[in-house]
């Protein structure tokens, strides 16, 4: 397979004379010939080190947080006044909250489960080659890859709802005696379920429903001959079917791109950014086709038009600058003077010393 | 070999002497060679160093103790015309030993895991679309175990080949591909959300 385009290029690297004589003079004080160790005392040393990393372990381990040496079956709970806090031996920290009790069910390298009794715990899990990360409350059941997520028990429900909310990665939820399998919570997304397991399905699909609700509608071009196709529906295949769709068009966009196709490679990012709206890729590949329109198709309009969709569909994309400033330069070139000064005024109110500033402010200065 | 990862940082002009003469000179212990082998290699070391470390500031470190123990271990250099891409490895590694001492540090309580600056890692002049790849990519690593990291950061930053990645950190083809497997899904799920 061949290697992707190095990206290294877009690096700051900083080699200035001073630098590199610098380094250089490091480099020549290390070579010349020093009074050697002798054996015995660089073993002592060793020791030394070795003894205090591991009273240091299990001085912040294990002496602060007065829990006994983790093992299945253990039970953790936090007062009603205050959180606590448990890290495991890979990283993974699980925070409890005022009020809860978990326990430990099984404690393996392959095989870590926790229960969760009563209360809300927060777990930011490392994750582990090979190892399984399961969580239990209720009859619920979440698998981790490695991710973060609150998963709240709610007492003195009748239904006992319990919800799962993730900030980064993903997890599965299972439901006991659902035999339609696990449904994916991505992050951003919550999965408030009752316990009840008849309508979890139908929950599930309210969540779905309201995530497409909530994805942000397309933002049309005005004008003909152009690759955008109105649409007022998102065209997401339903929940369970593989988004392949998605990736193949930004692949062929791609592609298309990098073979001078730029009419077929705007057709590609536009037909992802209109069908699959909640893809990843979505925002990405909306910023790429106001490239494609601004820079080599000369539709300043349909660029602006694909900036704004790019920032509506990821607005805390890393990219998320570079549109802002490329709409500004969009709006101007397409003489909408009063939207670029809107646009630009917006931008830098965001991003002062962005990387684009100095030139975003030259920008749209006849309004 | 590592052939993406041979690049001289400027061909020397005709008439200087090539790297397996000025690596001959350096194992005789001539301290000029050995500058004029750092000043030759400096600018791409300094380069993968801050790839590999996604960190101005610990770019010095890494670049001085590469130097240091290529230059100290000449002798080992069974092909002399071959520096470039067994320094090369020799960066690798040390970084790689970096991580798993951070990661180490990181488990005992000792550490603790810190973001990467963007704004100062990436380029103002880098094409944007380049930009929001290596934001997506430097976003993961610290998520990563430092062999995955190290293939991620290979392959995607300096667009090395698997062959090359192999050689470079001396494990399996299959291992390079199961690490970067690894990664890509902790990408692909960083991209998702």
């Amino acid at each position: 397979m061949s290697a992707p385009e190095p990206l290294s290029g877009g690096l700051a690297t900083e080699t200035s004379p001073i630098r590199v004589r610098r380094q250089w003079d490091a480099i020549a004080g290390r070579l010349q010939p020093g009074p050697s160790k002798p054996m015995r005392l660089r073993w002592a040393g060793g020791a030394l080190v070795l003894c205090t990393l591991v009273g240091a372990w299990f001085l912040f381990r294990l002496g602060p947080l007065n829990l006994p040496a983790l093992v299945e079956g253990t039970v953790v709970e936090s007062g009603a006044s205050g959180a606590r806090s448990v890290t495991l031996a890979d990283g993974t920290q699980l925070v409890l909250s005022a009020g809860s009790r978990l326990q430990f069910v099984a404690l393996q390298p392959k095989q870590v489960e926790v229960s969760i009794e009563r209360g809300g715990v927060e777990f930011d899990v490392t994750h582990v080659n090979g190892r399984r990360f399961g969580v239990r409350a209720g009859e619920v059941r979440i698998l981790v890859v490695g991710t973060r997520f609150r998963v709240q028990v709610v007492e003195n429900s009748p239904s006992q709802p319990v919800r799962v909310s993730v900030e980064r990665g993903a997890v599965d939820v299972i439901v006991d005696g659902d035999g339609s399998g696990p449904l994916r919570v991505a992050a951003g997304e919550a999965w408030p379920l009752p316990l009840t397991v008849d309508s979890t399905r139908t929950e599930a699909r309210r969540v779905e429903d309201r995530a497409d609700a909530q994805a942000p509608a397309a933002v049309e071009p005005a004008g003909s001959g152009t690759p955008f196709h109105p649409s007022t529906k998102s065209h997401e295949p339903p929940l369970g079917e593989p988004e392949q769709g998605a990736k193949e068009l930004f692949e062929a966009g791609e592609r298309a791109r990098s073979a001078g196709q730029l009419a077929a490679a705007a057709a590609a990012f536009d037909e992802l950014r209109r069908r699959f709206r909640r893809d990843g890729r979505a925002g990405l590949a909306a910023f790429e086709l106001g490239r494609l329109e601004l820079e080599q198709l000369s539709r300043p309009a349909n660029a602006a038009r694909a900036f704004r969709d790019a920032i509506a569909l990821a607005p805390t994309a890393p990219f998320r600058e570079d549109a802002e400033a490329r709409l500004v330069q969009a709006l101007e070139a397409s003489g909408e003077q009063s939207a670029c000064a809107k646009a630009k005024q917006g931008y830098l109110a965001r991003y002062p010393h962005g990387a684009h500033a100095a030139i975003v402010v030259e920008r749209c200065r006849g309004d | 070999m590592v052939t993406a990862a041979v690049a001289l940082d400027h061909e020397p002009p005709a008439d200087a002497p090539s790297d397996a003469a000025l690596v001959v000179a350096a194992q005789a212990g001539a301290i000029w060679a050995m500058e004029a082998l750092f000043k030759r290699h400096t600018q791409r070391v300094n380069s993968l160093a801050l790839a590999l470390m996604g960190r101005d500031s610990e770019v010095d470190d890494l670049v001085q103790d590469s130097f240091t123990r290529a230059l100290q271990s000449l002798s080992q250099l069974q092909v002399p015309a071959a520096f470039a891409s067994w320094l090369s490895s020799i960066v690798i590694g040390t970084a790689h030993k970096t991580f798993r001492r951070r990661q180490l540090l990181v488990r005992l309580g000792l550490s603790r895991r810190e973001p990467v600056d963007m704004e100062r890692l990436i380029a103002r002049t880098a094409a944007p679309d380049v930009a929001a790849e290596l934001r997506a990519v430097y976003s993961v690593i610290g998520e990563l175990p430092p062999e995955a990291r190290l293939a991620l950061i290979l392959r995607r930053v300096e667009g090395m080949k698997f062959e090359e990645i192999a050689d470079a950190m001396q494990v399996s083809l299959s291992t390079v591909k199961r690490r970067l497997s690894e990664a890509e899904r902790v990408l692909d799920f960083k991209r998702g959300s």
